[in-house]
């Protein structure tokens, strides 16, 4: 296979580029590129071509993924070119050059099938693998099976893998070591059994466990019973030494009821009754004596009580008196205070009188009372006098201030009056407004227009072929539709013509072939023979029969045409000769006519195909001239419009492309026209708006803007106006009251004076000055009330002292008189003495009068109890006979004896119950009449000793019993744990999975350690089948790559019998690898890889080699030896070689083997 | 009209093999498998009330010992005898020399046919008779069904036996018969054991091996269970198979030659799974996930084998009821790939590896000191040093897929 052609459509930073690697050898291609040039890039689209893109390519930073595109062209072995394109898809990535979708098997033939890992490692190679396989060599010590196999493969290193196998093998499993993975695993199974011995329970365990259960649950169920027994035993005769001495009580209380007879039953509550009665009868007699005892002592106590009558008469009189003697004492007490207050009050009157009247006397007084009777109406007129006064001075007050206030407003009317021209630029507003939006509208139309411009600019860069102003494009001349599509038509025919005669050339070319083919047919073996090769000997042999004729029968001398006719033999013989000659001819023409027969129609079809060949051909030549003159008009055609045309198809496609560009220049114009017209419009509104406007001209304003401004004037001004509007009304309301005011002032001057003419006659009617001042006037009547005030007080104390005097002398009068009728001697003249002893004579008095009343009370009430408590008495004793009538008796003495005997019979049956039940509660289930009869069997007995020896029976099967149930216990509880568990199972079954562990390592070591086996066997087997002829062409090659330092190549067995490399020096010096520096075994490797790929090529063909800048760390004479290398082997198979270094790139161009190397730019 | 469950090949605490534990595998869900899935059998006969259980041999491991397999057994019989459930029991080859058996008192509802000769156990009430003879032995090479008496007429026969009849693959053969045998015996029902593939021998009379009641590793697939089947008039009227296991074992293989892209196969994989775990109705599946066909991804799925493990480990661990037991490729790259003029012969060579007896032989050396130290019991379950044909096939197989994963991996790796 050999890379004819790439394509880089789109890729990287590369569009359209291709690299065009057709030559007659395949040849050494070296692709130049600087740094940053794109060659990796380049190598990559070659990889992208061959192999598809992978996943994620860098190369999309100018083209999107889905653009990226790659084509070129392969050369098979069999010498057919295989077109192909490659896109970046998931799937069906391979196209053919029409775009058809192609299967990836086609590329099986030149790729063999490999995949791009395999392909770059076997026919590639980079700076750094071949490093790496210098690298290699040394590591595997020059063995020799491994270089040549890791050559041959193109892996850098066999060993890696060899060693890699080996030290798994050893971390799966080693003899003695536990640390590997089985070791681990094995140590752990062997935990596992041992725990799951221990978990196992044998079937002999659980027997012998068993049978210990059953054996010591039968002995303890025997020795229950008996134990039962004995205790059952024990308790009867336990039972029965209790019982006896109950026994005995019982019979002796049974005769002493016996003893007791037939008893009088006596009611429950009999006696009680009984008792109850009887102290009823006894507290009634004790209540009566009590009542008489009072009764005597009342009456005693009444003759002892004498009152005194006269005193009791007088009773009211003496109260009254008492109360009396608190007001006299009071009285005498208050009379000197009070004289002294009425002579103070006395000497303050005459001292006020003496301030306001000093001429006037005290007793005199009385003629001013009259004044105080006019105080009111003076305190109303001086009230009405201030109220006038104060309405003056307001009504003043507020003419001064409305005056002032107006002043104010018509000066601040009179300077709103200036600004009120609202009108004007209201109107030129709305007008502005009535406009619209001019700037936006312009930039709209603006923007607009700058799109199209754009739009158009780019249809028209992307319509291509013209390059004119826009302008000029709407009056562009270009052919009509109808002209382009006849061209199209007629070039369509012409290349249907020529297709077709193409067609028809293959026809008959192949039938040109195949008739030559079926000729070489015939003639194999012999040729055919010709009918004009008969005439020929049959014209020779009438040529020897003349002369035989003329010599034999004209005896003519015919030896010198004779020589002619057969220089060597005599002429009969050679007459003879010619007529065997010309027999055999016909006889084989005869025998081969059906062969001549198909040679000769053969050979008039090959004539006339070739004929039609020349025919074909002329109509060829005629077709490309026609086709010719039919372009050259096509191409006339557009010279007007400067144009040169693509095909007719694709100028129709153009043409409809270019009619929407001339529709978008249209649209320009018309745009352009409408932005002016904006443009104008916006001038002009902005004018109007400035010329009503009290502001500075701006220039470059926007409409907007002014507008904005005139609006916020416009506000302005209205506002004004409305204020002054609004002041004038004020200003109007104002005087209006001013002139209310001044009114008000005038009426309140007139009232005040009317006042003051009253005030001065009333004064005068009192006396007082006419001067005097309406507020002087009120205090003088004041000071005059406050002198008659204390007149009165000292008038009014003087008739109190009188009434006291009086009420003094009635007193005693009263007083003196009951004492002389009483005949009260006493010695003290006291009136209040007197008093007291009346008093208490009348209480002494009073008291025995009442304790004489209550004596009487009480004797009636005694006497009345006395009657009742007698009856009552008795009642109860007749009841008392009545209820001893019940048991027969009559006396309480007789009732006591019955009762006695009844109570004694009842104490007996009590005690019999009782020991009938603690004997039914000894007995416990069995009758009292049992335990009876048993006590009868026992009599004479030694019961205790009898139970003391049944108890230490019991006592001595106890110990065994115990044991008995700790066994039973013990076995039990084992047996439990023995109950099915599933543990040992689990155990069992980890076991199991560590088994499938161990089997798993033991596969994976058992598979690793054949693995190994096989790959060295098969190193071996790659050894021994390919050292010999490898070894001679990589000898040849190291010794250029080395410029002949190194002459050959050799095998040798080192210490352990190892076949290995050595190279060879002149003078047969032998050079172990590790004896060579690096930059030869770097050499040494290419020359074993390129080795490989020349037996590659022999045996399999040839496949390219893709060379990736391996040359950097060579000098130039070595970049010299090694390009001569690989321009040789170019005979072999294609080298295409990626560098960026110059000097490659030239030492390969100055090789001088142009027929062979090719340069290629990026 | 009566009904009996027939079963077999119980192998109580019998543990699954080959299933290594892993982080994330569902280890508790397979735990004590045969005892549930045993505990299925017992539920299953109480809820069917059926007549009486047939146990036909195998019911435990020849080499197990632990009493408490016994004990938990005695225990299961108890609850039929709670229900009036009589069972009627053969040994077969692996628990005829059991020490469990020997040592087991069995309740008075479970019936032990002897070892000596055949028995008959008639049950009066349903018109049944029984006839079975146990293993005396591990190895019964005689033909016991030979002995078994002719059919009691009246009633309605069963002959309950383990025997491998002419042979079935993977069972050895014990107490050898032929299918005339039994059908001279003239009995209804015959309840076999021994061969752990369910199979439906004859029908009328019905000959039939259950299989066994839970599969223990990746060569036991499918469903495992019993067979329910209903007399009426002495005729059987119906057979029915009833899953018991808890665990299923599966072959899920999957066809990879469609796939092209690596998500092609993860895809290919999960839906193969995804039936796998469908059809085991609920039950946690261990799966062998066998990755064939004809693709050029073989080199990948080679070099990525740890890879596919790791996703499949981290889909089963998803689901919470896969276990994944082990994933083989046997993937083969395709013809024109493999003898592409191209392929050095190494590759070729490794492709074309047949490992043979004889390479096999000249390697075995050096595997004996890890032969050694292998546990007696993993010797007896796998081939590892005998291996077979097809061994010698996988073992090949793996090798080359091995190396060319290390060979191409190289690459990768650099």
């Amino acid at each position: 296979m050999k890379i004819n052609q790439l394509h880089l459509f789109a890729f990287g930073g590369f569009t359209d580029v291709t690299l065009d690697f057709s030559s007659p050898i395949p040849g050494l291609h070296v692709v130049y590129g600087p740094n940053e040039a794109g060659k990796s890039t380049a190598l990559r689209g070659l990889l992208a071509l061959l192999f598809g893109f992978p996943t994620r390519t860098p190369d999309n930073f100018l083209h999107a993924y889905s653009q990226l595109l790659v084509g070129g062209s392969l050369l098979g072995s069999d010498g057919s070119e295989f077109f192909l394109r490659r896109r970046k898809k998931l799937k069906n990535d391979l196209f053919d050059v029409q775009d058809n979708p192609l299967n990836a098997e086609v590329l099986t033939p030149f790729l063999h099938g490999l995949d791009q890992e395999t392909f770059s490692r076997m026919h590639g190679i980079d700076h750094e693998r071949l490093v790496q396989g210098g690298q290699g060599i040394l590591e595997q010590q020059g063995e020799v099976g491994q270089a040549l196999f890791s050559a041959g493969t193109g892996f850098a290193s066999i060993r890696n893998v060899l060693s890699a196998l080996e030290q798994e093998a050893d971390l799966l499993f080693r003899p003695r070591s536990s640390k590997t993975e089985l070791g681990q695993a094995l140590i752990h199974y062997k935990e596992l059994q041992t725990r799951m011995r221990q978990c196992i329970l044998s079937s002999s365990d659980w027997k012998k466990h068993h049978q210990a259960l059953t054996l010591a649950q039968s002995r303890y169920q025997d020795l229950t019973l008996e134990y039962r027994e004995l205790a059952r035993n024990v308790r009867v005769l336990e039972q029965l030494r209790q019982a006896l001495p109950y026994i005995a009580q019982l019979q002796d209380v049974q005769e002493k009821l016996q003893a007791l007879g037939t008893v009088q039953v006596v009611p429950e509550d009999f006696l009680q009754h009984r008792l109850e009665l009887e102290e009823g009868i006894r507290l009634s007699r004790v209540e009566l004596d009590g009542l008489w005892a009072r009764h005597k002592t009342c009456l005693t106590r009444l003759a002892q009580l004498q009152p005194d009558a006269a005193i009791l008469e007088h009773a009211d009189l003496i109260e009254d008196l008492q109360q009396r003697l608190g007001e006299y004492r009071k009285a005498q007490t208050d009379r000197p205070r009070l004289e002294g207050q009425r002579i103070s009050y006395k000497t303050e009157a005459s001292r006020i009188l003496h301030v306001i009247r000093p001429e006037l006397p005290l007793e005199q007084v009385d003629i001013l009372r009259p004044v105080l009777a006019k105080r009111k109406a003076i305190q109303s007129l001086e009230q009405e006098y201030a109220l006038a006064n104060q309405a003056l001075l307001q009504s003043q007050k507020q003419v001064r201030e409305v005056g002032e206030e107006l002043k104010r407003l018509h000066k601040e009317r009179d300077e709103l009056s200036q600004h009120d021209d609202v009108h004007t630029l209201a109107q030129s507003v709305a007008l502005a407004h009535k406009a619209g939006d001019l700037d936006l509208r312009a930039r709209e139309v603006k923007t607009e227009l700058e799109q199209r411009k754009k739009h158009a600019a780019s249809c028209l860069q992307s319509l291509g072929l013209w390059s004119g102003a826009m302008e000029a494009l709407p009056g562009l001349a270009v052919p009509l539709e109808e002209t382009i599509a006849g061209f199209a038509a007629d070039l369509d025919r012409v290349e249907e013509q020529v297709k077709e005669v193409e067609r028809d050339k293959k026809h008959l070319e192949s039938e040109h072939k195949t008739l030559m083919r079926e000729m070489q047919l015939l003639e194999q073996g012999s040729n055919v023979p010709e009918l004009a090769k008969l005439h020929q000997y049959r014209k020779r042999r009438d040529q020897g029969w003349q002369l035989v004729q003329r010599a034999w029968l004209g005896h003519e001398d015919v030896d010198h045409e004779a020589h002619s006719f057969d220089p060597v033999r005599p002429l009969a013989k050679a007459y003879t000769a010619s007529v065997v000659d010309a027999d055999e001819f016909a006889d084989t023409m005869y025998k081969e006519a059906e062969r001549i027969q198909k040679y000769t129609a053969l050979t008039a079809r090959l004539k006339s195909v070739r004929q039609e060949q020349e025919a074909y051909l002329q109509k060829q030549q005629e077709l490309a001239q026609g086709k010719a003159e039919l372009l050259d008009q096509w191409q006339h055609l557009w010279r007007k419009s400067d144009i040169h045309p693509l095909s007719p198809r694709e100028m129709q496609a153009w043409l409809d492309k270019l009619e929407i560009v001339r529709a978008l220049a249209r649209d320009i114009i018309r745009l352009e026209k409408e932005v002016q017209d904006q443009e104008e419009r916006r001038q002009e509104m902005i004018g109007l708006l400035y010329a009503s406007l009290v502001l500075p001209v701006q220039e470059n304003l926007s409409f907007t803007l002014v507008l904005h401004q005139a609006e916020i004037q416009l506000e302005d001004l209205r506002k004004i106006h409305s204020a002054r509007e609004a002041l004038v009304g004020v200003v109007h309301e104002k005087e209006r009251f001013l002139a209310q005011c001044q009114f008000q002032e005038n009426e309140a001057r007139k009232v005040l004076q009317g006042l003051q003419e009253h005030w001065e006659s009333v004064m005068d009617k009192l006396g007082f000055p006419p001067a005097t001042q309406p507020g002087e006037a009120s205090d003088h009547i004041e000071i005059l009330q406050k002198m008659f005030v204390a007149l009165d007080e000292a008038h009014t104390l003087e008739a109190r002292q009188k009434g006291i005097d009086r009420d003094a002398q009635n007193f005693e009068i009263s007083v003196r008189e009951l004492a002389e009728k009483l005949e009260l001697q006493e010695e003290s003249q006291d009136l209040g003495f007197l008093v007291t002893r009346l008093k208490s004579r009348l209480q002494h008095a009073l008291r025995e009068q009442a304790v004489q009343e209550q004596q009487h009370d009480e004797i009636v009430t005694l006497e009345k109890e006395i009657s009742d408590f007698q009856a009552r008495q008795k009642a109860e004793e007749e009841g008392l006979e009545l209820f001893l009538a019940q048991i027969g008796v009559s006396t309480v003495q007789e009732s006591i004896v019955v009762e006695e005997r009844w109570h004694r019979s009842q104490v007996l049956r009590a005690r019999m119950d009782e020991l009938d039940a603690t004997l039914a509660s000894i007995a416990q289930g069995k009758t009292v009449a049992d335990l009876k009869a048993l006590a009868l069997t026992w009599e004479d007995q030694d019961l205790d000793g009898h139970i003391q020896t049944l108890q230490e029976s019991l006592e001595q099967l106890e110990p065994e019993m115990q044991t008995l149930a700790e066994d039973i216990g013990r076995e039990k509880h084992e047996l439990s744990q023995m109950d099915g568990a599933d543990s040992a199972a689990r155990l069992n079954e980890d076991l199991e999975a560590e088994l499938a562990k161990i089997s798993r390592i033991t596969q994976n070591y058992i598979q690793t350690m054949v693995a190994a086996f096989v790959l060295r066997q098969e190193i071996e087997h790659y050894r021994q089948q390919y050292q010999n002829p490898l070894l001679a062409k990589a000898s040849d090659i190291f010794q250029t790559l080395t410029l002949g330092s190194f002459v050959t190549l050799r095998t040798d067995l080192d210490e352990s019998d190892r076949p290995i490399l050595l190279g060879v020096r002149s003078h047969d010096q032998r050079v172990p690898v590790e004896g060579m520096s690096s930059g030869t075994r770097d050499q040494l490797y290419l020359a074993l890889r390129l080795a490989s790929l020349v037996q590659q090529a022999e045996l399999s063909g040839p496949m390219p080699f893709i060379v990736d800048d391996v040359l950097i760390n060579f000098d130039e004479n070595r970049i010299q030896a090694t390009l001569q290398v690989l321009a040789e082997l170019g005979e072999q198979f294609q080298i295409i070689m990626f560098t960026h270094q110059a000097i490659v790139r030239d030492f390969a161009a100055n090789l001088g083997r142009d027929d062979r190397v090719f340069i290629h730019h990026l | 009209m009566f009904s009996f469950l027939h079963a077999a090949d119980i192998h109580l605490d019998s543990p699954l093999r080959g299933l290594e534990t892993y982080d994330d595998a569902p280890v508790e869900q397979i735990r004590t498998a045969s005892r549930r899935a045993f505990d299925n059998l017992v539920d299953l006969a109480l809820e069917q009330e059926v007549d009486f259980v047939l146990l036909a041999g195998d019911l435990y491991d020849g080499d197990w010992r632990d009493y408490n397999t016994g004990l938990y057994f005695i225990n299961r019989m108890g609850r039929l005898r709670e229900n009036n459930i009589q069972a009627f029991l053969v040994s077969g080859n692996h628990d005829a020399a059991s020490q469990i058996t020997k040592a087991l008192h069995l309740p008075g509802n479970v019936y032990h046919f002897s070892h000596h000769r055949p028995e008959t156990r008639v049950l009066e009430s349903l018109g049944v008779a029984i006839h079975g003879q146990s293993f005396s032995s591990r190895s019964v090479a005689d033909n016991l069904a030979r002995q078994y008496p002719e059919a009691i007429p009246g009633l309605f026969n069963i002959g309950l036996l383990h025997t491998s009849l002419t042979g079935r693959t993977g069972h050895a053969s014990y107490a050898p018969c032929q299918l005339e045998d039994l059908l001279a015996k003239g009995y209804g029902y015959w309840a076999l054991g021994h061969v752990h593939q369910r199979e439906q021998v004859h029908q009328e009379p019905w000959i039939i091996f259950p299989g066994n009641i839970q599969g223990r590793h990746v060569r036991e697939t499918g469903a495992k269970g019993c067979t329910l089947v209903q007399v009426e008039a002495g005729v059987v009227c119906q057979v029915e198979h009833v899953d018991l296991d808890v665990l299923r074992f599966s072959l899920c293989v999957v066809d990879l030659t469609p796939c092209t892209t690596f998500d092609d196969v993860r895809q290919e994989i999960h839906a193969g799974l995804h039936q796998e775990r469908q059809s085991a109705q609920g039950r946690p599946v261990a799966v062998r996930l066998v990755l064939q066909g004809v693709t050029r991804l073989h080199s990948t799925l080679c070099i990525q084998s740890h890879l596919i493990h790791e996703e499949v480990r981290a889909m089963a661990a998803d689901w919470g009821d896969v276990w994944l037991e082990k994933v083989v490729v046997e993937t083969a790259l395709p013809q024109e790939q493999l003898f592409s003029p191209a392929l050095p012969d190494l590759f070729e060579a490794i492709e074309n590896l047949n490992f043979d007896e004889q390479t096999w032989q000249e390697i075995l050396p050096e595997f004996e000191a890890l032969r050694s130290k292998l546990p007696a019991k993993l010797m007896e379950q796998d081939n590892l040093f005998q291996p077979q044909a097809h061994d010698l096939r996988h073992l090949g197989q793996a090798v080359r897929n091995l190396l060319m994963a290390r060979l191409l991996g190289e690459h990768h790796e650099n």
